[in-house]
């Protein structure tokens, strides 16, 4: 087995990931978007022109038969591709759950409200006992603060 | 120039001058524990790939170059390479969150609910 080229290689291997983080939280990255893009441009950017260097000092190098042929500089493009694809994985990775993080309280709530509605609709109340239940989530949402109600 | 010097110089150096600027704000377990996490991670997704495509020999490394012993045909300094440009593209986007904004790493969304 003689193996794949560069860049079907590098896609497989990047694409899925970048498009679960978009599936998953989307909606954190569009609410960051002016920010996190940035990051990602120029840490490939900074990159692709450290790699220029490490090339031309020969500390690695590639079977030039495996690549596309095109170059920026002495860097073959996947490799550019490459450290944006790497660096927006991390940025987007790092975005998400820093953004989930602090809506954690809320989109807890959120989820045990549904559970409540869930189970009621079945007929089942859920196995608690109902008076510290209610005392223990009451004292948790005070102390939260937390602005999203059980029908948000 | 080795792999380990090019390492300390062009991961190093950035990561120190983040370090400066961030300061005290790098001490915060959110922080701590969300880099930490896709560190790991990284080298986790990074590491079979990179055996692969070193198997294929897709690409390689000069062996005056790097320390010498090749962990699953993987130079240390590879590992390392990959440890350093998630803690840099982290550190990076903490800095991006949190800098320049009125209060805390909250969008103003989120306070114009209340």
């Amino acid at each position: 087995m003689s193996g794949w080229p560069y860049l079907p290689f590098l896609l497989i291997w990047a694409l899925p990931v970048i498009a679960l983080q978009w599936l998953a939280g989307g909606r954190y990255l569009w609410r960051e978007r002016r920010r996190w893009p940035w990051v990602v441009l120029a840490l490939g950017a900074y990159l692709t022109f450290a790699d220029a260097v490490a090339i031309a000092a020969g500390i690695w190098s590639f079977d030039r038969r495996r690549l596309s042929g095109l170059y920026l500089a002495n860097v073959p493009i996947e490799e550019a591709l490459f450290y944006l694809l790497t660096a927006a994985m991390v940025v987007q990775g790092f975005t998400i759950a820093w953004a989930a993080w602090e809506d954690h309280a809320q989109l807890a709530a959120r989820w045990r409200s549904r559970l409540m509605r869930v189970s009621r609709a079945i007929g089942r109340e859920p196995h608690r006992v109902p008076s510290r239940h209610t005392s223990i989530t009451a004292s948790r949402s005070a102390d939260r603060q937390t602005a999203s109600t059980p029908d948000a | 120039m080795t792999y380990a010097t090019f390492l300390a110089l062009f991961l190093g150096m950035p990561l120190a001058a983040l370090a400066l600027v961030l300061r005290g704000r790098l001490w915060r377990r959110r922080y701590l524990a969300l880099t930490a996490a896709l560190m790991g991670i990284a080298l986790l997704y990074m590491a079979p790939w990179d055996h692969l495509a070193a198997v294929w020999r897709l690409w390689s490394w000069a062996p005056g170059r790097t320390v010498g012993p090749r962990l699953w045909a993987i130079p240390p300094e590879e590992y390392l390479f990959c440890l350093l440009e998630a803690l840099l593209a982290a550190t990076l986007t903490y800095a991006a969150l949190i800098l320049f904004r009125g209060r805390g790493p909250a969008s103003g969304r989120k306070a114009g609910r209340r």
